[in-house]
């Protein structure tokens, strides 16, 4: 039995501890947010934020996370209650296919609550492990940025009508 | 995708003998909207009496853009935000939502065509909606129809609104006007502009459906160990011993390998490890090495002039005789499509009914498939298509589909099959080799007066027809004999005429009044299909490469030297002129960084890009910046173009850094993005993108899903000769 905190909340799960904490998490808990892409760590997509750290969970066994807080992409926001990151992705019209982003999403928010204003090198240090195929970088990153200026601002305005995007 | 197939079908003569009218897909009768108490105007729109608008998306969503492209079509015309439409996936009904522009009326997403295809025809049937409703609304007002507009979902008389869903009963009771008038490009609020995504909202929160994510009551999972010569089958397995390991409900044989079933993934997974398996390896792939392909190739290409794809005047006169010209051998490997979210289709089978949750670019190869497999009915099966995480071709192929229904079938089984990313890279539908043989000559002028290439490698359609004609078939026809069908046409195809996309992108381009391009076909057996810009992945390598060796031997300038050659081509002329412009060609050209210009035009659209590359001491090959100009006709949706260039952009630098599928004794060696990396963010150069013409409303449209990809790989390898002096003319980019 592996007891952990997911998203708030305490949970306790009764499978082998080898089992990788995504499929724990996706087939176990039904959280599908949070992604398979490779099953090697080398994608990003599965990534969540463990005690605060963006980390691979396609290779983190269930038994490493026994007392440690583990917050999925579902845990950052809803549509009705996006995060600060999340609205910037919305504004910002990131995701193409939408595969990673939930990945991004996460290693976005690690980085910008370690790091309020991140420089274009601190962003390739932080984001580099989370792979996008449809080549949707750029407008991660200016999502990042404008996620990290409203977050310093201290008040967040959404208005879901308004484009933040030029032709 | 392109004419070939629809060549292809004429040169059977199936098309002339009636043979596939009486094959068409009938229809499937599956209506995604049902609300019979609303108004339904035509197969797309369904307006309920509550007053939502929901609209059937005919195509797939592979992350281009389509589900907000087609949707904000239907807002324009309706005057209404494209985020207040409530938009379902079609099912597989090709009469219904089958593509336009592809033979046949296939219902298949590709080739860039979605908005090519439904500009008008969705426009038009938005627009006779609100027709309908306007004629309603005027009815059950009394009012004269001048009188009233609809806008943001009401019908507005002298300054009193009215719900439009109020009209709904009396539009349905009425005939639907067609051809009633489209708005102007003048009066667009919504096309034309800046947006933001409907699909942006779940995709930023975890909440958007890919296949991957369908879960089920009493769901088991499957995964399946294939042959690592991807074709093989198995001949025995230790299946008894591996059905005992923990977790594991059953272990079948099936037509790609062995399948093992749990009722956890993970204990699938790990049961799969223990498989022993007696493979019988298929020839001639089993003694493939790709080392040896480039030499090969190049042997056959002396032997023997190949199939002749397109001709003009007398090159090998002209050439022959020139004083100044030049020859150059390129090579182009196999490369694998790596969409993030690997294949996976989930399958429920009972006596009189299939479900089949999966994302694809093809739902009615799907459906066919699925009768020709379970002998129901079209009534009785059901595609449920979600987004696709990533297709660029691949969800083309319908290996995963055909899997998972032979699990359900010897399970008996729900079950949902997901592949590895192993898998993934192991068994793809790969993009072809080839060999282009450049030579080129110029006259006394200055222009170039002959260009010639022969190409030599495999054809990808033949090894898409057999599933395709199996699906077109499906319900009529034994799987055996679609395809043996599909076989014999494409062995005929290879034997008897040049696939369009051996060839294209070779010509077409520059004015040159003597070209000849032939095809030599010779093909080692992996499996091939389209690839994010087929064809034009590899010819515009081969040709703008070697463009710019005439070009930097001769001193000239790679930008005006082009415009010599277009003067009868404003479109592609045009975005050459306006990434120039948007680089500042004449001020960086001779600023000692280094650049390499390319320009294309494939799917209707041109794209010219420049690359700006550094060169580390290590000699690693850093792009920097990329400019690009691309003209679409219409900008349709700004935003997504740009991010579609952005993306083509990105997709084919992978390709040119680092992609490629290597072969020994018929075994892909690459496994995952340890071995076939993809580009990171740390890698990304910074992109502009200009659109070009993008306010013309009458321009032709071109497609954007694929067209920013052919000229970036040229495009770096030329900065790498500025850069160096090296001319590399094998992908992946290699300094030595």
């Amino acid at each position: 039995m592996v007891s952990f905190q997911l998203n708030g909340e305490a949970v306790s799960i009764d499978l082998p501890g080898d089992t990788p904490l995504l499929w724990i998490v996706r087939d176990a808990m039904r959280l599908k947010g949070s992604k398979f892409g490779c099953g090697a760590g080398l994608c990003g997509a599965c990534s969540m934020l463990i005690d605060g750290q963006s980390t691979r969970t396609c290779v983190l066994p269930l038994a490493a996370v026994a007392g440690k807080s583990v917050v999925t992409i579902e845990g950052l926001g809803t549509p009705h209650a996006l995060s600060a990151v999340q609205q910037a992705w919305v504004a910002h019209s990131v995701a193409q296919c939408g595969y990673c982003q939930s990945g991004q999403i996460i290693s976005a928010t690690a980085l910008l609550n370690n790091n309020s204003a991140p420089t274009d090198a601190d962003i390739d240090a932080a984001m580099s492990g989370n792979l996008c195929r449809c080549g949707t970088y750029s407008a991660i990153r200016s999502a990042i940025k404008t996620a990290a200026a409203t977050l310093n601002d201290g008040v967040n305005l959404y208005d879901p009508s308004q484009s933040m995007t030029e032709a | 995708m392109n004419t070939s197939r629809r060549d292809l079908l004429k040169m059977l003569g199936l098309a002339s003998s009636g043979l596939m009218v009486n094959l068409a897909l009938p229809s499937f009768g599956q209506q995604a909207q049902t609300n019979n108490s609303g108004f339904d105007a035509n197969a797309f729109l369904h307006l309920s009496t509550e007053g939502v608008l929901s609209f059937v998306f005919p195509r797939a969503e592979m992350g281009q853009g389509a589900f907000h492209g087609l949707t904000s079509l239907i807002a324009e015309e309706l005057n209404v935000g494209v985020a207040h439409i409530n938009v379902l996936q079609a099912p597989a009904d090709p009469k219904r939502y089958g593509n336009p522009v592809m033979p046949q009326n296939m219902q298949m997403t590709g080739g860039s065509t979605s908005m090519i295809a439904h500009y008008q025809p969705l426009r038009q049937a938005a627009a006779n909606m609100r027709m309908a409703l306007l004629n309603a609304a005027a009815e059950q007002l009394s009012v004269d129809i001048t009188e009233i507009t609809l806008d943001q979902q009401q019908i507005w008389l002298a300054g009193q609104s009215f719900p439009w869903g109020d009209f709904a009963a009396v539009a349905a009771a009425r005939p639907v006007p067609i051809g009633a008038p489209v708005k102007s490009a003048a009066a667009f609020t919504t096309l034309g502009k800046p947006s933001q995504r409907i699909d942006a909202l779940s995709k930023s929160t975890g909440t958007a459906v890919f296949g991957i994510d369908i879960e089920l009551d009493n769901l088991h999972r499957a995964v399946v160990v294939r042959c690592p010569v991807l074709g093989g089958r198995a001949k025995s397995a230790n299946i008894e011993a591996v059905a005992a390991l923990q977790g594991v409900v059953g272990v079948y044989i099936i037509s790609t390998g062995v399948a093992v079933v749990a009722e956890h993934l993970w204990d699938a997974k790990k049961a799969a490890q223990a498989l022993q398996i007696e493979w019988s390896r298929p020839r001639p792939l089993k003694s493939i090495n790709s080392a040896e392909l480039p030499a090969q190739f190049a042997d056959l290409g002396a032997k023997h002039r190949g199939k002749k794809a397109h001709e003009e005047g007398d090159e090998t006169t002209v050439f022959a005789d020139a004083s100044e010209a030049w020859t150059a051998d390129y090579y182009t490997p196999y490369l694998a499509h790596a969409t993030l979210e690997p294949p996976n289709c989930t399958v429920r089978l009972t006596d009189d009914r299939c479900d089949v949750w999966t994302g694809t670019q093809a739902p009615d190869i799907a459906a066919g498939i699925t009768m020709s497999m379970t002998d129901l009915s079209p009534e009785q099966v059901h595609i449920h298509n979600q987004m696709l995480g990533g297709g660029f071709g691949r969800r083309g192929g319908s290996d995963y589909i055909i899997e998972a229904i032979d699990i359900a079938k010897a399970s008996g089984l729900a079950i949902q099959l997901v592949w590895s990313r192993e898998d993934d890279i192991r068994n793809d539908y790969y993009r072809p080799p080839s060999l282009m043989r450049m030579r080129a000559s110029v006259g006394n002028d200055g222009r170039l007066s002959s260009w010639g290439c022969q190409r030599v490698g495999p054809q990808t359609t033949p090894h898409l027809l057999p599933e395709i004609l199996q699906g077109v078939s499906g319900d009529v026809l034994p799987p055996t004999i679609g395809r043996w069908l599909g076989r014999t046409g494409g062995a005929a195809l290879d034997l008897f005429s040049v696939d369009d996309s051996s060839v294209e992108g070779l010509f077409g381009d520059y004015e040159i009044p003597n070209q000849s391009i032939y095809q030599v076909t010779e093909d080692p057996g992996l499996r091939l299909g389209f690839w994010r810009s087929v064809g034009h992945s590899f010819t515009a390598f081969g040709k703008e490469c070697f463009l710019d060796e005439v070009i930097q031997q001769r001193g000239e300038d790679p930008i005006e030297y082009r415009l010599r050659h277009l003067q009868n081509n404003p479109r592609l002329a045009g975005v050459v002129s306006a990434v120039a412009a948007l680089a500042g060609w004449s001020e960086i050209r001779d600023s000692g960084r280094h650049f390499g210009v390319a320009a294309h035009t494939c799917f209707g659209s041109s794209v010219a890009e420049i690359a700006e590359i550094t060169v580390s001491s290590a000699g690693t090959i850093n792009v920097e910046r990329v400019w690009c100009a691309v003209d679409c006709g219409y900008a349709v949706n700004p935003d997504i173009v740009k991010m579609q260039m952005e993306s083509g952009i990105v997709f084919g630098l992978t390709a040119a850094l680092y992609g490629e599928i290597n072969l020994v004794d018929g075994e892909v060696q690459e496994s995952n993005f340890h071995d076939y990396p993809l580009l990171r963010m740390s890698e990304s150069p910074a992109i502009e993108v200009v659109i070009v013409n993008s306010t013309d409303a009458d321009a032709p449209l071109g497609g954007v899903g694929e067209p920013g990809t052919p000229p970036i790989a040229p495009a770096v390898a030329n900065a790498v000769f500025a850069a160096t002096g090296q001319r590399l003319r094998t992908l992946p980019l290699r300094l030595s």
